[in-house]
């Protein structure tokens, strides 16, 4: 395989990586600032 | 004297996280490539920390479970719980990751293979881990619940690790735990130490802040619990059937 489309496929992979962990770690800070914010306790 | 709730949510386990990504990614993109798959030997970097990462987390939650069923202390529950949706996540991401690394070295997203698919239950059995949790909302029947089958999941642990040894398969087998030692390069081996333990680091950080939304999540259900109305049934006088007496 040519090196320029394995290197695609390095970035494809690191960038699902990045991605998925700022999706989960956004969703976990949104919960504990609503979770907060329910509480009446503010953020 | 302020409660938890009150107390400001720490930020560095978030810095903390970006740090360990960071090291990882440059670590990653420094070795050099491996003699035979070239530059895709580097999605190893991330899958092998993420299935080290759901084997420990789905651990962790099997520890818990047996502490909570042992001391009936709820805090045991919720870090069952937030090692659980960790986990969960872990093996979704080395899930994905394994796909992209099969399309690009077998041709092939998916296949049936002994590894891949007891990796897709185990996912699956979490899941419905998590979907358990949420079939009441009774805190002590809940964990009880919840610690006996993260208790009995754990068995999935062994049968998807060492799947590759007791089946033939197409995904290869263990290159580093082996009894005559690993067959790789000490710069790859060092890089991917590097990454496991920051890909650890990133879950210790997790955890924290899981376990503080598990903490808020109970504080709330314990306030909607307290502060409930009567109920449509409260106005239901029981029928006396003792004839007066």
């Amino acid at each position: 395989m040519d090196p320029s489309v394995e290197w695609n496929w390095v970035m494809f992979a690191y960038g699902v990586t990045y991605a998925a962990l700022v999706l989960f770690t956004t969703s976990i800070a949104v919960r504990i600032t609503r979770a907060r914010r329910k509480l009446g306790e503010g953020a | 004297m302020t409660s938890p709730e009150q107390k400001p949510s720490p930020v560095w386990p978030w810095i903390v996280m970006a740090a360990a990504g960071l090291v990882t990614f440059v670590a990653a993109m420094t070795v050099p490539p491996d003699a035979v798959q070239g530059q895709l030997s580097r999605i190893l970097y991330v899958h092998v920390p993420a299935a080290w990462l759901a084997y420990f987390a789905f651990g962790v939650t099997m520890f818990s479970s047996s502490m909570y069923l042992w001391k009936k202390d709820i805090r045991w529950d919720r870090m069952a719980h937030a090692s659980a949706e960790v986990g969960v996540f872990f093996t979704a991401l080395l899930i994905g990751l394994g796909m992209i690394w099969g399309k690009s070295t077998w041709g092939v997203w998916w296949t049936w293979d002994a590894r891949l698919t007891l990796t897709a239950i185990m996912f699956f059995v979490y899941l419905g881990y998590l979907a358990l949790r949420r079939t009441t909302d009774d805190l002590e029947v809940r964990a009880k619940r919840a610690a006996i089958l993260g208790v009995l999941a754990i068995v999935q642990v062994p049968l998807v690790h060492f799947s590759v040894v007791w089946w033939r398969s197409l995904h290869q087998p263990p290159s580093i735990i082996k009894p005559e030692g690993p067959d790789m390069d000490a710069s790859m081996i060092a890089t991917l130490l590097i990454a496991v333990v920051s890909f650890t680091v990133m879950y210790v950080a997790m955890m924290i802040k899981r376990i503080e939304l598990a903490r808020l999540e109970d504080s709330i259900l314990i306030a909607e619990q307290s502060s409930a109305g009567p109920t449509a049934g409260d106005a239901v006088a029981a029928p006396d059937l003792g004839g007066g007496v």
